[in-house]
């Protein structure tokens, strides 16, 4: 297959038994590579993006030895009329029998303009393996917003919290 | 270390006949326009082929999904013709081509269940029936050649109307060699309650099959269309692009269920969409287990208010197949819904991949997708993959799951202990794997699938 020749801003090997947490940042692109026996990553993100702001973030997760584990949770809140554009992908190769991976990708869209696009993509040589991915992207529940509003919350601090909590949910520290 | 290897295809025979008709290899303005003589169409059709045709040599070969560098145009025969007229009643069709028929069944299916039965053997349909009580109500079911000569009003307000030519270069090549498949009209608040089917066969060394198929369902009407195919193997590569157009309109609902077997050297190349009206409904239901290579999304359109589509999907691959299948939604009116679920097996160094795409629009106000992907890998030689792209603009939600697992040591071990081992246990989980799309199949195709999947595990052996 012909892969295509990707730049990454930034790139970080994880070693035999070690653990890391990565936060992400937006616009740039990075590559995680568990190279060693037992190695294992969690990596965050949050984005925010308003106004006609167009962000985007790209990971990629390689499991290249066994018992490697990875957990990617990417998240993104865009307002007005920014689009937020979240790429994961997750490669387990030959050889990297036992690996564990999730790969998540949330996106809340604030109003009726902001946009987002999820692309959680998986390619997998090893049968030995458990990974999962989910993706969604959807809108701030209106009755939330009103459970907040009869709790004498305006409807601009009830969005930022929902927008806060969204974020903060799930995040793995 | 478990080895699976692919046992002798079961259909892989293929009888002699007299070809009277059929072009040189190769493809130029020459043979298009033999093919557009011998059918005796229209000048506008004659036209859009050699448009066709230099819209395929202009564009490039894709290059994402699955490699296509081994097809070679100037070793293909774009057209054949195994008998001179289409045949009405089954006496009249030439024993040797029954006798393939009557082997993969093809008689029972029609004389227990089916409405009507147009077989394609070779790229033109050489039999077909349609029950009166159909006719009577307005029902349209013909050949595509013959439906051209027949209601040429009507295909020409439709045809490449959703697949244009200029959409992708197989697409093109269809559009400019096309022969056979079916030509569908459903009338305003007609429901057809016994699906209508369609028998697809391929019987000649390094032929490409070109058909091409148009559904218009008009107002509130509703049809079920199946296409079911099994093909002889062969040593050199055949072709296969398809062009499948359907026109949900109001409140209509179609559904479109494929059972694909093509023998393991066919390359798969097919474009499929539909394009849903307000309130319509459309189904997908695609069963893909054979070929070589498979490109192949179904494509839905919801342009009207609160359409809806619908995706059922399985692929299953084994040694030496790359199935790269999927679907694509494009959300285009508000309160549009979509569902996908897919189920993919891959084993004996088998790859399946899937490729989704789902656009919510602008307008698609409170439009919501629902996609989940399953793979099951049953070997270290196997590989799986998954491309989905999300994207909303506006009021829509989606949402996307997907696995990717082995068989459970757990489920094999339960199986075990009742006395249930090895093949007969993995044909038992792979068939429960695919079982929620299975269910939706019409039940001989079900119990078809379901031996053909048994058939496979057959050859995969013990641990």
């Amino acid at each position: 297959m012909s892969k295509k020749l990707k730049i990454y801003n930034l790139k970080f090997i994880i070693k035999k038994g070690k653990k890391r947490v990565i936060n992400l940042s937006a616009g740039k692109k990075y590559l995680v590579r568990l190279t060693e026996r037992g190695a294992e990553v969690m990596i965050n993100c949050k984005i925010k993006a308003k106004e006609k702001e167009a962000v985007s973030v790209d990971c990629d997760v390689v499991h290249e030895a066994a018992r490697t584990k990875a957990i990617i949770c990417l998240k993104g809140v865009a307002r007005d009329a920014a689009r937020i554009k979240i790429s994961g992908k997750v490669m387990v190769n030959k050889g990297a029998i036992k690996s564990e991976d999730l790969l998540e990708e949330r996106l809340l869209l604030i109003g009726n303009t902001a946009g987002g696009e999820a692309e959680p993509v998986l390619e997998i040589e090893e049968d030995e393996v458990n990974i999962k991915h989910a993706a969604s992207i959807g809108q701030v529940d209106d009755w939330q917003i009103f459970y907040l509003g009869t709790r004498g919350i305006s409807m601009k601090s009830a969005v930022k919290l929902l927008m806060e909590s969204f974020l903060d949910n799930g995040q793995r520290e | 270390m478990k080895k699976f290897s692919r046992p002798r295809y079961q259909f892989g025979f293929h009888d002699r006949t007299g070809y009277k008709n059929r072009t040189r290899a190769g493809l130029d303005s020459q043979v298009v326009e033999q093919i557009s003589d011998r059918k005796k169409e229209p000048e506008w059709m004659r036209k859009k082929r050699l448009a066709a045709l230099s819209v395929f040599e202009k564009k490039e070969m894709p290059k994402w999904g699955v490699d296509l560098s081994e097809i070679d145009p100037t070793r293909t025969i774009f057209y054949a013709k195994p008998t001179d007229k289409d045949s009405r009643s089954w006496d009249e069709v030439p024993e040797g081509i029954k006798k393939t028929f009557e082997r993969i069944g093809v008689p029972q299916a029609e004389r227990e269940y089916l409405a009507g039965v147009k077989a394609q053997y070779e790229s033109e349909v050489i039999y077909g029936s349609l029950k009166n009580e159909l006719e009577s109500r307005g029902v349209i079911f013909e050949s595509m050649d013959s439906g051209l000569a027949k209601y040429p009003e009507l295909v020409r307000e439709y045809f490449g109307k959703l697949v244009p030519m200029e959409d992708n270069k197989f697409a093109a090549l269809n559009g400019a060699v096309w022969s056979g498949g079916s030509l569908v009209y459903i009338p305003k608040g007609v429901k057809v309650g016994m699906p209508l089917s369609a028998y697809f066969r391929m019987n000649l060394a390094r032929m490409g099959q070109f058909e091409r198929t148009l559904i218009v369902a008009d107002e509130g009407s509703f049809v079920h269309y199946i296409e079911g195919c099994t093909a002889p193997i062969y040593t050199t590569d055949s072709l296969h692009a398809a062009v499948v157009e359907i026109f949900v309109k109001k409140g209509a609902r179609v559904r479109y269920t494929t059972l694909q077997n093509w023998s393991t050297n066919v390359i798969n190349l097919v474009t499929k969409r539909a394009r849903v009206e307000e309130e319509g409904v459309m189904e997908w239901v695609d069963g893909n287990l054979g070929s070589k290579k498979t490109m192949k999304y179904p494509g839905n359109i919801l342009a009207g208010r609160k359409a809806r589509g619908d995706i059922l999907s399985i692929a299953v691959a084994g040694a030496g197949q790359h199935l790269d299948t999927g679907g694509k939604f494009i959300h285009l009116a508000p309160e549009t819904s979509a569902s996908m679920i897919s189920r993919s097996v891959s084993f004996g160094g088998g790859r399946t991949s899937f490729r989704g795409l789902v656009d919510e629009g602008p307008k698609a106000f409170n439009s919501k997708t629902k996609v989940r992907c399953d793979a099951l890998i049953l070997d270290r030689m196997s590989r799986s993959d998954t491309y989905p792209v999300l994207r909303v603009s506006g009021r829509g939600t989606v949402e996307h799951e997907a696995t990717v697992s082995r068989i459970g040591e757990e489920q094999l071990f339960y199986l075990q202990s009742r006395g249930i081992g090895g093949t007969e246990a993995q044909g038992m989980i792979v068939n429960g794997f695919i079982e929620p799309i299975v269910k939706e199949i019409p039940v001989e195709y079900a119990v078809e699938l379901s031996r053909l999947i048994n058939l496979e595990m057959e050859g995969a052996g013990d641990e």
